[in-house]
């Protein structure tokens, strides 16, 4: 049973009129003590109709967050999806112009990630993906954002930071991964990952600075895989 | 007595209660744009129907969101089956809930509180 709600002031009044010395005699006084017991009644439905409202209107407000959070996230990894990672960007982008600031990007791409699922199974992919989204989220600043932007391919932001050292976070994200054993099914799977890196100022064409990143990581995979595009004396 | 069939739409429930079977069942979500337009019917239908000499009645509720006037009717409705109840009618009530969500259970088991025909909770079978 929960509380009782407060007092309602008629309920007062009307049980001293009820109560009343001068009225006990009145011939209305029994309808009248059927009414009060109508009242109460109406009273406690408007409770229960307001408390059961207010169990579903919660219902309604949770599913709206587990939709929400399925709109911007990956399921497989719990990152930022592209769709997330894109406006964040462009909020970036806004925010840079206003306050004149430059941000980078990182662009991975998990090296030679077909074999790993041709070898191992799709599950052990899986695997995989999860452990280097979790090994690069542990690795990157906290205001730094990694989404999943395709299928082995992830995008990390990183606000207020110049392309030097953002250069430098992804060398980082590099060894980390270079470091990352995956167990599965009594396999231990070890990757590594191929970045590029660009930086973001004032005026520049986002998908063109995606494109330089986009480049630079390719130019990786060409250089023999396992390293970090651009910078650090570009 | 005619039989109350209503047949669901994406806001109002299907409704169908049935003399001859004595079964009363709304199922369905229920967030009419007129509630009143809606519901008035079926309380009309129900205390014509109430009216009628005491018998069986089995309830079947299976309603997986109400807005907050379809929960006043829905009251108001269990209200005049239950004043029936007292008044010799055999009614039983089934609620159906989700099991995974607490909060519904919680939600039954409070409107069920104040009656006293039986009120069985019936777990939503997927």
């Amino acid at each position: 049973m929960r509380d009782a709600p407060p007092a309602n002031p008629i309920v007062r009044w009307s049980d001293e009129i009820a109560r009343d010395p001068r009225f006990q005699e009145n011939e209305l006084l029994p309808h009248f003590v059927q009414l009060q017991r109508e009242y109460a009644r109406l009273l406690r439905q408007l409770d229960r109709v307001a408390r059961i409202s207010d169990g579903y209107q919660q219902t309604l407000l949770e599913r709206n967050e587990l939709l929400n959070q399925a709109a911007h996230h990956d399921a497989l990894t719990g990152l930022s999806n592209r769709r997330d990672m894109v406006d964040r960007l462009n909020r970036e982008v806004h925010s840079g112009a206003r306050h004149g600031h430059a941000f980078s990007v990182i662009l991975c791409d998990i090296d030679r990630f077909k074999q790993v699922n041709d070898t191992f199974g799709h599950k052990a992919g899986d695997m995989v993906l999860k452990e280097v989204a979790r090994t690069a989220v542990e690795t990157i600043r906290s205001e730094d954002v990694c989404g999943r932007w395709g299928g082995e391919e992830f995008l990390i932001l990183l606000p207020h930071t110049e392309e030097a050292a953002a250069w430098g976070v992804a060398e980082k994200i590099r060894v980390a991964m270079e470091a990352l054993e995956t167990s599965c099914d009594g396999h231990t799977i070890r990757c590594t990952i191929s970045a590029g890196v660009a930086g973001y100022h004032y005026g520049d064409d986002i998908d063109a600075v995606i494109r330089t990143a986009d480049t630079r990581m390719y130019e990786a995979k060409q250089l023999g895989r396992n390293q970090v595009g651009a910078p650090p004396d570009h | 007595m005619e039989p109350l069939r209503i047949a669901h739409t994406k806001s109002t429930p299907s409704v169908h209660f049935d003399p001859e079977s004595t079964v009363l069942a709304i199922g369905g979500e229920s967030y009419p744009e007129d509630s009143h337009q809606f519901f008035g019917p079926v309380v009309d239908w129900v205390d014509a129907f109430l009216s009628g000499a005491a018998g069986r009645v089995t309830v079947r509720v299976d309603l997986t969101y109400m807005n907050t006037s379809s929960t006043k009717y829905m009251i108001d409705i269990l209200d005049r089956l239950e004043r029936a109840h007292l008044a010799g009618w055999k009614i039983t009530v089934e609620w159906n809930y989700d099991e995974d969500n607490e909060r519904e259970i919680d939600t039954i088991e409070e409107l069920k509180e104040d009656f006293e025909m039986p009120f069985t909770l019936i777990a939503r079978d997927w």
